[in-house]
């Protein structure tokens, strides 16, 4: 009885402990910060391609009018901003207060908001045309919601560069932050989430078991940016190929937490997500959802990779603006001589 | 025992470091701590209700729906699931004040650039196939239909428009082995969506 009574305060012990250690420890924010520069191009891009083509799905003759959605979204939980107006200036305005917006963050200006006002954005322009969007806008629309919890401001950023202005010549120092951590937890176990659900639901396939899937996906013509047909005359690759995308999907979420088989899963996720971008034509989804894998990548070396190229760049103008100055230099001499 | 109480003091020293590293204060945690479990619950309502689903699953979606929805979190994540199958596309006749009739197909590779617009189009087309198979509404089928029809009648301002569902099949490894293309026309099959005036828009 002693024993059973210690075993539970022991789970209880190690689970508190560990929940704690997971979620509320202080987390350096280089990750996060990464993952809001290239989130935040992607979403500019995203939208500038709505924006583009404004008339045919935002405008009053859109493929799918504000009535039509009323219908499917028969909730209303669906909200949408695009849906109180559908002149066409008015559309316009908001596309490029949008754009504006993920410019900001992007660069990391006013961050804090910026991240906030991009969520809401991100979520209503998919929310107005959901039956036009698809992985690429899940992917955007979960990564812009986790970035508004974190700081992602605080480096690689002109947020970041204005601090340093004010602070004068003084050194500021970037304070890791729990809700650094909730972001880029959140993140990871989302991910893990999409991975276990999306292996799962193949297992209902046949042709996920008798290996053929991928034939499925090289062979419709829709899809299809390179003529990968080739793969009808080597069925083992096939095999392989749909094998192992179903134990790496279902597998990601045990592996990716293990410090050995990380680095593994996380290479593996690179063909995979090239292989859709340039052979499935979906170059957006395959680029975010490696952008969405990024956060198992480690602040440190985030920072030393992101923090070289920023160095080298500093130093590079400022090697510019010495041979600039020594120019003149001789410049002036020659002109005295 | 004695590794049990090697593992338990570790725990208690983990322990002491995460108190070591600023925790917020425990209302806080607890706060979050419940936030966190409904959003994680809520995110795994979501696909474990795509069908075949139990009764709990179902009413844990409906528990999370305004959630879900309004956040746009309400997603199966079934990519290429069960299995990858046939594309959808619509075919549609535009009937002109002139008499003439102009076919096209959407979406259109050559007509919608660069691809992230193509696959906008192809999504719809899909969509309204899901809706069809899934044994949606017949009038919110009709309903989404129009509203195609209504768009493409006033871009090409036409008078009447006649739509058709065009699924493409996906030749097998031997067919493609004998010489067949991709685009062959035996891999396309058709169903009539309906014909819509300007008029009746």
């Amino acid at each position: 009885m002693n024993a059973t009574r210690q075993y539970f305060r022991d789970l209880q012990v190690a689970t508190i402990g560990g929940w704690n250690r997971f979620w509320f420890t202080q987390a350096d924010p280089s990750t996060v910060c990464l993952i809001r520069i290239l989130a935040g191009a992607m979403l500019f891009y995203t939208h500038l391609i709505w924006a583009l083509n404004s008339s045919e799905f935002f405008g009053t003759n859109s493929w799918l009018r504000s009535e039509t959605m009323a219908r499917l979204n028969r909730s209303g939980f669906a909200w949408s901003h695009l849906w109180m107006t559908q002149s066409n200036s008015s559309l316009v305005i908001l596309h490029i207060l949008a754009l504006v917006v993920f410019v900001l963050m992007t660069v990391g200006l006013f961050t804090r908001v910026t991240t906030v006002l991009a969520f809401v954005i991100t979520v209503s322009y998919a929310n107005r045309q959901a039956p036009a969007t698809f992985g690429l806008d899940q992917i955007n629309a979960l990564l812009s919601m986790y970035l508004m919890l974190a700081p992602c401001g605080a480096r690689f950023s002109i947020d970041r560069l204005l601090a340093k202005r004010r602070a004068a010549e003084k050194s500021v120092d970037v304070n890791p932050s729990t809700a650094a951590n909730i972001s880029i937890r959140l993140i990871q176990l989302h991910m893990c989430i999409i991975y276990l659900f999306a292996g799962l639901a193949k297992l209902k396939g046949p042709a996920w078991w008798n290996g053929t899937a991928i034939w499925g996906a090289v062979a419709n013509y829709e899809y299809q940016s390179v003529d990968l047909t080739w793969m009808a005359d080597w069925p083992i690759i096939v095999n392989l190929l749909s094998h192992a995308t179903v134990f790496w999907e279902i597998s990601y979420c045990v592996l990716i937490w293990n410090r050995l088989t990380r680095p593994i899963v996380l290479c593996l996720a690179i063909p995979i997500h090239l292989g859709i971008a340039f052979c499935l034509g979906m170059v957006t989804f395959g680029t975010i959802m490696l952008v969405a894998n990024l956060a198992f990548v480690s602040p440190k070396l985030v920072r030393s990779l992101v923090g070289d190229v920023f160095r080298k760049r500093r130093r590079n103008v400022r090697s510019r603006n010495a041979d600039g100055c020594k120019d003149v230099k001789r410049r002036e001499t020659a002109v005295v001589s | 025992m004695r590794a049990d109480n090697a593992s338990m003091s570790r725990i208690r020293q983990s322990q002491s470091e995460v108190a070591e590293n600023k925790l917020p204060s425990p209302r806080l945690r607890g706060i979050v701590s419940i936030l966190l479990m409904l959003h994680l619950t809520a995110l795994i309502a979501a696909p474990m209700a795509v069908a075949p689903s139990s009764v709990l699953s179902a009413r844990c979606w409906r528990l999370f729906q305004p959630y879900l929805e309004g956040a746009f979190l309400n997603h199966g994540y079934h990519f290429f699931a069960p299995e990858p199958g046939p594309s959808h596309l619509i075919r549609y006749e535009l009937r002109m004040a002139d008499g003439t009739v102009h076919e096209g197909v959407f979406p259109n590779l050559d007509e919608q650039k660069p691809r992230l617009l193509y696959h906008r189009h192809f999504m719809l087309t899909e969509f309204m196939n899901n809706m069809i198979e899934s044994g949606a509404d017949e009038q919110i089928v009709t309903e989404l239909t129009k509203s195609y029809a209504d768009h493409l009648l006033d871009n090409h301002n036409a008078e009447s428009v006649t739509l058709f569902l065009r699924r493409h099949f996906i030749p097998t490894p031997d067919q493609v082995r004998d010489g067949m293309r991709l685009t062959d026309l035996s891999l396309f099959a058709e169903r009539p969506l309906g014909t819509y005036e300007r008029s009746s828009l």
